[in-house]
């Protein structure tokens, strides 16, 4: 009799380990039955295009974010970054510098992310600071360059390609479908992925181990700001214009991705599929409300109230 | 039930606990457990780890309140309803834990009044804090002032610190748990000093350890848990060492140290005229000019105080340390500089800190994570990492160490402490280091998996590598170096060979009665 009680005891713990351990994949997974439920027009093939199209550019900052996060960091300067590519890459491409303008906006990016990771691998500046400076620094780089006007880039390669469809699904996804695969490879299959979660495991004992905490953690920040500049390019080209005016708010929004997605912000844990999950679990929601016609106040309310949900979820015990 | 407390309860006892039975999702993990401990007594609670000695003392201490287990837990004839830590305080019991609680940016007087600091029109009385602060540890002859920051404060230090609190609390039945695990010889002596005091001032003590030599020296009454069961309780002068393994591990051990005969070979490391600067004192030296040398197939143990400089020495030469070493280090007679420890793991060295939870365990990740994170290049096939290579590796492991996992999956924060202990070795071993040092091997680790673990640094000895052990553990010194280096105060002050092994050559060579 104690053993039947004892075996269903297990099988139900076992049940809501995996219930919490799979919390964001069920959410949405009832989001959506719920969605098509509530409203016709949300399980249509150009609904589906929007919600992907909308939010490819905060799913490609949110795995950016991932990544610093599992060390156990964080980053306030995605939307600073996000600006500083929007209008850099407009600006180049006004300037006649063609497809050399991605490679400069790349490389730029990829640069500012190298100094965030110095200031915190080798200064120790903790990274919330470190970010915070970085936010700041980055946004007046940004309003300088810009400054005042908007750079219309109509009519050009970025625009069109962004704006374009491969297959009949938008070329934004298709990056972030790529961006997705590639860093689900690195973090699941490489000495680097395995290295960053054992930096926000304990970074003491990995760089014991032989791990180059250092290297990895600079990496890591440029690994963010290569995906956050992409993010920017993409954003420029389906504005069609630079603007210093864009990516207030989105660092918060990959951070509540990436919690909603069960990783943990003292490090050493999270996935990429839950994070795009996690990503889209917001964009969805709002979607639904929208298709609901629910005004954007109350919707505010209701995503913060998903992100204590998901981080109750996520806890051990 | 209040009656029966009194009558089971003789005027002599003051604790007694009666057939508790307590269930873990299932499994029991106290299966009838009684206990009784003698007024003003010193009683020793041993046993592996998982033997139940925490949970019974967690019934005690309230931290598993009354109604989640069964049985009956009575103190001076009467029956004790605990719902908390704190009701068990308000009887006087106190649990003085293992891991040290202490928050190390409060003062030492802040630390032993948290949560009851005395008030003075709803504000914290700080004089009167530091006041009795003081006279408490006064009254230990502890010289420490209680203005200082914990954080500054020696391991020993704060473990004194942690027992001035319990003291504070009004303890009349103290519980410690391994307090002298992190002590030096003279900070253990110390603290038995103490402890006798305390009992002379008829406070009762249980005292859970894993060093036999100690529960022998200190203790009158002996309890031996195994299995979740209690196995006998006997006065200590009735009880050989032999009884108390035997009893421990419910086999007859005929030797605790493996005497295998290893063959030793050629020297695989020098170390010379090396030296480390002290990291916050500048001009002081933490470790002054060493000269060792270390040979394949040989156990080598480094013994010393705490602060002679050990840890330190072999740290730096690893390249792990925050200072960097002066001097040379020779592999293999070739001059090497390890700047890092991934240049010492491909020099083939291994280094098991002694901090297991600290910089030796990722603890929230699992037994097969940990066991490969020093070893990612021999898992990894074509730049990607390869799991069935990985898999491969750690079930070798598992198997060879006799690490007890369900899962290799599992998160090692859920293995006992031995285990966790095996899975560092484990670390270490997948690197295939031809020189591994390990600093204190089996602090915090039951008897059982010390045995193992002995067995297995005799294997590795045995298959040619050359290994160092440091330890402050001088039964294990002697009963497992094939030759030991004494540091005192940084310096090198003796060698001893095999045959000249024993505590007081060892002692007066640490402390600084003879000199090399």
């Amino acid at each position: 009799m104690e053993l039947i009680k004892s075996n269903q005891n297990q099988k139900l713990k076992a049940v809501t380990r995996f219930a919490k351990e799979n919390f964001v994949i069920i959410a949405f997974a009832i989001l959506l039955i719920y969605g098509s439920l509530a409203s016709p027009a949300f399980l249509t093939v150009s609904n589906i295009k929007t919600v992907l199209l909308q939010n490819s550019i905060y799913a490609i900052c949110a795995i950016g974010m991932l990544l610093i996060v599992i060390t156990g960091g964080i980053d306030l300067s995605v939307g600073s970054f996000v600006v500083v590519s929007v209008c850099f890459t407009a600006g180049f491409i006004q300037d006649g510098h063609g497809i050399l303008a991605i490679i400069f906006v790349i490389l730029l990016c990829i640069v500012f992310g190298i100094v965030s990771g110095i200031l915190v691998a080798y200064a120790k500046v903790a990274p919330f600071i470190a970010t915070l400076a970085m936010m700041t620094i980055l946004k007046g780089i940004a309003y300088m360059y810009q400054v005042g006007q908007n750079r219309r880039i109509d009519g050009t390669f970025l625009p069109k390609f962004i704006q374009g469809n491969l297959w009949g699904i938008p070329i934004p996804v298709i990056i972030l479908a790529l961006i997705f695969v590639v860093f689900a490879v690195i973090l699941r299959k490489t000495k680097y992925g395995r290295g960053i979660y054992a930096i926000g495991g304990n970074a003491e004992t990995a760089r014991l181990a032989g791990i180059n905490v250092k290297k990895y953690l600079i990496i890591t920040y440029a690994l963010g700001g290569l995906l956050f500049g992409i993010a920017g390019m993409i954003l420029a080209g389906r504005l069609s214009m630079g603007t210093a005016t864009v990516g207030e708010g989105y660092e918060l929004d990959a951070i509540a991705a990436v919690v909603v997605g069960g990783a943990s912000l003292s490090g050493g844990v999270g996935s990429v599929t839950k994070t795009l999950i996690g990503a889209f679990l917001m964009g969805v929601l709002i979607n639904i409300m929208n298709l609901m016609g629910i005004a954007s106040y109350p919707q505010m309310i209701l995503k913060g109230v998903i992100i204590v949900f998901a981080v109750l979820a996520n806890r051990d015990n | 039930m209040e009656k029966f407390c009194q009558n089971a309860c003789e005027i002599s006892c003051t604790i007694q606990m009666k057939n508790i039975t307590k269930a873990f999702s299932g499994v029991k993990a106290l299966d009838d457990v009684s206990l009784s401990v003698n007024m003003g007594d010193i009683h020793a609670l041993i046993g592996e780890n998982g033997a139940g000695k925490s949970t019974l003392m967690n019934i005690l201490g309230g931290k598993y309140s009354h109604g989640t287990y069964e049985g009956t837990v009575c103190m001076n004839g009467k029956e004790l309803k605990l719902n908390s830590p704190r009701d068990a305080n308000e009887e006087g019991i106190v649990m003085v834990h293992q891991e040290l609680a202490l928050i190390p940016e409060l003062s030492v007087a802040e630390n032993m009044f948290l949560g009851n600091m005395p008030l003075k029109n709803g504000m914290v009385d700080w004089k009167k804090t530091f006041e009795l602060a003081e006279e408490t540890l006064k009254k230990l002859s502890l010289e420490i002032d209680v203005h200082t920051k914990v954080k500054y404060l020696s391991i020993g230090q704060q473990q004194l610190i942690e027992i001035a609190k319990a003291i504070n609390l009004g303890g009349r039945v103290m519980i410690l748990d391994e307090p002298t695990a992190p002590l030096t010889g003279r900070e253990i002596s110390f603290l038995f000093e103490i402890l006798r005091d305390l009992k002379k001032h008829g406070i009762t003590i249980i005292y859970i350890s894993h060093r036999l030599e100690e529960i022998f020296e200190l203790t009158d009454t002996i309890s031996v848990m195994r299995d979740g069961k209690m196995i006998t309780t006997q006065k200590t002068s009735d009880m050989t060492h032999h009884d108390l393994v035997s009893y421990m591990i419910g086999r007859e051990m005929q030797e605790f140290y493996p005497q295998d005969e290893t063959q030793t070979g050629k020297t695989v490391m020098k170390i010379e005229n090396f030296s480390v600067e002290h990291p916050t004192y500048h001009g002081k030296k933490i470790v002054d000019d060493v000269t060792m040398e270390f040979r394949e197939g040989e156990i080598v143990g480094i013994s010393g105080l705490l602060g002679a400089g050990r840890t330190e020495l072999m740290s730096a030469v690893v390249g792990a340390y925050i200072k960097k070493g002066k001097g040379n280090v020779f592999i293999n007679d070739k001059r090497v500089e390890l700047k890092n420890p991934k240049q010492s793991i491909n020099s083939g060295i291994g280094f098991i800190t002694e901090d297991r939870k600290g910089n030796g365990l990722i603890l929230s990740k699992s037994v097969a994570f940990n066991s490969s994170l020093a070893a990612l290049n021999r898992i990894t096939k074509n730049r990607l990492l390869n799991k069935k290579r990985e898999t491969q590796l750690v079930l070798d492991l598992v198997d060879r160490l006799k690490i007890k996992t369900a899962n290799v999956q599992n998160k090692v924060s859920s293995l006992s402490g031995g285990n966790q202990q095996k899975v560092v070795i484990a670390k270490w071993l997948a690197t295939m280091p031809k020189i591994l040092i390990l600093d204190e091997p089996t602090r915090g680790v039951d008897v059982g998996a010390k045995f193992e673990i002995y067995t297995i640094m005799k294997n590795l000895a045995k298959a040619g590598v050359s290994v160092i052990m440091i330890s402050s553990d001088l039964p294990e010194v002697i009963g497992m170096s094939d030759r030991v280096y004494v540091m005192r105060e940084g310096k090198l002050s003796g060698e001893l060979k095999k045959e000249e092994l024993s505590e007081v050559n060892i002692m007066s060579y640490a402390t600084g009665t003879i000199t090399a």
